[in-house]
């Protein structure tokens, strides 16, 4: 059996000393700011993450880009080239069409290399969602699990890592336009806060709205208390978009709530953050299975 | 001279008296005011409900009481607005009920039929106030009946003049039954209107019926100018309407000569659409004219104006042309939409981004009628619609259209101020089923306190506030919270006082019409050193009367 790589992208949010644990790669998107183009690094190479936020919190436009065909064609080949296999799991078609820049680069690299196997999987998820799916990929192939196994594996366990999550204000998300619901949900309220899932189609979806910081944060634990399962085996992981404290109050919150064996808190990296806006806050954990689907 | 029997068109007489009885007062009813606050119009509301019912009958000939109430209650019902008026509409639908099937009527039947009112009209009411208009009219019914037991073949004329004493004596009483109306000193308003109504007719039954003379009948009751139909650009097309009544003066003519033809001959030459009457020595003229000024100066030669009323009619043409505009529009299809009765552009635009469907013009002193609910409910293709009346003022009319519509199923979320209407629309979410929307929606509301900053219209004690007038004054509900010269001061002790407030974890301020952008700076100011714990936003709601409305939720 040939051996292969794992491979995730910019949304993914693992860090580099994660990704060497599990032995995994990404490839980049890029950011605008100020009509310059950065490389969306999860490592925050060019601006930190507080400066990347406060950037954002001054009122600067972020906007993001896919990945380059370029960056996949350049990465699937550095394994090809070393005889590997790729497996790569992507964010959320519902979020960015990476993946299918991925698909078509996919084919033409195999029609070169009729040995190789390139196979990508559409994660429906992003920031840790997207992450404990690469997990779950790094591993089953440590246990020697073959790469077909496991992409059949993640196709039909993907809608079972959920997400809860709020924004700060709303005014990024009307902005960024990457939430299901309609305008009137997302008028110029204030303190109202959506709680937002990652539906069965991988969109951010608002499932309900509430008001006020504390109670949103109570609503958004009460929904992995409700949908978690096995929690005492599982790590449950926080993203959060420069709002540490906040992080850190609602890691010891769902600890209580669900009895986790440990929680993990790091910032959301800049291409989610720059959709949902700072102040966000992300939960990931394994539930029962999403089957709601959101409608605008 | 004793009546014993009334027909269809004497009752119409007598009730176009009561009417005209009760807006020569109704000023005097407006300012029986509990509340320190320019609101709560009573007379104006109970005169246009009435109006309402008048204008359907004024022009029509019955040949009984019973068709007579049929046509009149009808016309009041769609005409009510405020809470008064909706349940004096009320009234008048109970009265009219006992009316059916008689073509005239003895003081018996009357008796009968007013009870009848009485009991609808307490029917309309969920908690009903003893020390209101209700005291008043079930005492003067229970009077009636007895009166009736002790003499059985009373006329008309005793009657009525029996039941107003009693009537009267019961609206004296209504600061005894209700603490808000001895706190204020003043009598009940709502009662009051009633009593008018009733001397009104008394009068008209003995000959002297009273006279009060609309030279503009009032549209349905508002007058909504759209500025924007005629701007800079506009070419005046159509002229003025120009109407008024001149009181011919013996200093500049002789009277007894006089013949409104000269004034005709030269209406003529600079207008059309004359029409000239003359009466003794007043002269009332209508005429069409692209030089008013021209016209008043010419008949001023013969005397000096009583009223006077000149109109752009390209406005009014263009209003006309946005009305049918609007009417013409396609209808609103939703599964579930939204009507919100509101005033203030701010607050209208505003209410609209977040998900009201239609707004029903109206508010703290224009409140919407029955009517104007069912206007708005016809513009709307839903299997659910849901009012968000806004006002507490708005609840009754909102709740009598929402019961009359047929076409759609018609939900009333009894929001009864801004503020609550705000947090009901704010928390919607309209995925969900109908009852799922409104128990959001209710509970919205029930989280929600609203805090109201204005000006005091005259001295009050409260409780222990002493209030001067032209102090702010801050209120929460029927509670008046805080007082002060100085607004931030008010605004301040009004959030500091608000029930619960330290659990509280939003503040939406609405700011008035006359609010400054210097005085939002300090207002924020104030909620950041305060009241840290609150995330705040301010909304330009451009509404009159209260500089500040706070949604506290």
């Amino acid at each position: 059996m040939r051996n292969y790589a794992i491979i995730g992208d910019s949304t993914c949010d693992l860090n580099k000393n994660l990704r060497e644990q599990l032995g995994v790669d990404y490839v980049q998107m890029n950011y605008v700011l100020d009509g310059k183009e950065y490389p969306a690094s999860l490592d925050w190479e060019g601006l930190s993450a507080k400066e990347f936020y406060d950037q954002m919190r001054a009122g600067k436009r972020i906007t993001t880009t896919q990945v380059p065909a370029e960056s996949y064609l350049k990465k699937f080949q550095e394994y090809l080239d070393q005889d590997m296999d790729v497996l790569y799991i992507s964010c959320s078609s519902a979020l960015s069409g990476s993946v299918n820049t991925a698909r078509v680069i996919a084919r033409d690299l195999l029609e070169k290399n009729p040995e190789a196997k390139i196979i990508c999987v559409d994660a429906l998820n992003s920031s840790f969602g997207q992450g404990i799916e690469i997990m779950w990929a790094s591993k089953m192939r440590s246990e020697g699990t073959p790469i077909e196994e496991v992409a059949e594996f993640l196709e039909k366990n993907r809608n079972c890592v959920n997400q809860s999550a709020f924004v700060e204000k709303l005014e990024y998300l009307r902005r960024a336009g990457r939430v299901t619901a309609s305008s009137a949900f997302f008028g110029n309220l204030i303190g109202i806060k959506p709680l937002l899932i990652s539906d069965a189609k991988g969109q951010n979806y608002a499932i309900k709205k509430v008001k006020g910081m504390q109670k949103t944060m109570e609503e958004a634990v009460a929904l992995v208390k409700e949908r978690i399962i096995e929690a005492e085996d599982q790590i449950i992981y926080i993203s959060h978009a420069d709002s540490k404290e906040n992080a850190e109050t609602i890691g010891e919150m769902v600890k209580e709530a669900t009895g986790c064996k440990g929680i993990f808190i790091d910032y959301m990296g800049p291409i989610v953050g720059a959709s949902v806006g700072p102040g966000t806050m992300s939960i990931y954990y394994v539930g029962q299975e999403e089957t709601t689907v959101g409608e605008a | 001279m004793a009546t014993t029997h009334i027909d269809g068109e004497a009752l119409k007489e007598l009730i176009l008296g009561g009417l005209a009885n009760l807006k020569l007062n109704s000023k005097e009813v407006d300012e029986l005011n509990v509340f320190p606050v320019p609101d709560g119009d009573t007379g104006t509301n109970m005169s246009m409900t009435l109006e309402g019912g008048a204008n359907a009958i004024r022009d029509m000939y019955f040949e009984s009481v019973s068709a007579f109430a049929k046509v009149f209650s009808r016309g009041t019902l769609l005409g009510a607005r405020g809470n008064s008026g909706v349940i004096l509409s009320q009234f008048v639908k109970g009265l009219s009920l006992g009316l059916q099937g008689l073509k005239t009527i003895t003081v018996r039947d009357f008796s009968k039929a007013f009870n009848q009112g009485v009991e609808k009209a307490y029917d309309a009411v969920i908690n009903p106030t003893e020390g209101t208009m209700l005291t008043v009219m079930r005492e003067g019914g229970e009077y009636l009946e007895k009166l009736l037991e002790k003499e059985p073949d009373v006329s008309f004329e005793t009657a009525l003049m029996r039941l107003n004493q009693k009537m009267q004596i019961s609206l004296e009483h209504t600061p005894e039954l209700l603490p808000v109306l001895k706190e204020a000193g003043v009598i009940d308003s709502g009662g009051a209107g009633f009593c008018y109504i009733f001397q009104g007719a008394e009068k008209t039954l003995n000959g002297e019926k009273p006279e009060h003379e609309d030279i503009i009948r009032p549209h349905g009751g508002k007058q909504n100018i759209d500025f924007s139909a005629f701007h800079a650009d506009s070419v005046l097309e159509f002229g003025y309407c120009t109407e008024f009544i001149l009181q011919l003066q013996n200093s500049k003519v002789d009277i007894g000569s006089f013949d409104k033809k000269v004034i005709v001959d030269y209406l003529e030459q600079v207008g059309d659409s004359i029409v000239a009457v003359q009466d003794e020595d007043i002269v009332k003229i209508h005429v069409h004219t692209f030089k008013p000024g021209d016209v008043l100066n010419f008949c001023q030669q013969f005397g000096e104006y009583i009223t006077l009323k000149i109109e752009n009619m390209s406005v009014q043409h263009n209003e006309i042309m946005l009305e049918e505009e609007r009417k013409t529009k396609e209808k609103i299809k939703k599964k579930i939409a939204i009507v919100a009765a509101l005033s203030g552009r701010g607050l209208k635009e505003y209410f609209h981004e977040i998900g009201a469907d239609v707004i029903v013009d109206g508010g703290q002193t224009d409140n919407p009628s029955t009517e104007d609910f069912l206007e708005a409910f016809n513009r709307i293709d839903a299997e659910h619609i849901i009012v968000l009346p806004c006002n507490s003022n708005i609840v009754m009319a909102a709740t009598q259209a929402a019961e009359i519509y047929k076409n759609s199923d018609v939900r009333v979320v009894k929001a009864k101020t801004v503020a609550e209407g705000y947090a009901a629309l704010s928390m919607m979410n309209l995925s969900l089923g109908i009852d799922e929307v409104i128990s959001d929606m209710e509970s919205a509301i029930a989280e929600t306190e609203t805090g109201l900053l204005t000006t005091s219209i005259r001295d009050v004690e409260y409780e222990d506030l002493s209030v001067k007038k032209g102090d702010y004054i801050g209120l929460n509900g029927d509670a008046v919270l805080s007082a002060s010269g100085n607004k931030i001061d008010a605004v301040r002790d009004l959030l500091a006082k608000t029930k619960g407030i330290h659990e509280k974890a939003v503040a939406v301020v609405f700011y008035g019409k006359e609010v400054k952008d210097k005085e939002l700076e300090e207002i924020e100011k104030m909620l950041k050193e305060d009241f840290p714990w609150l995330e705040y936003g301010f909304i330009k709601g451009g509404q009159e009367v209260y500089d500040y409305i706070i949604a506290i939720e």
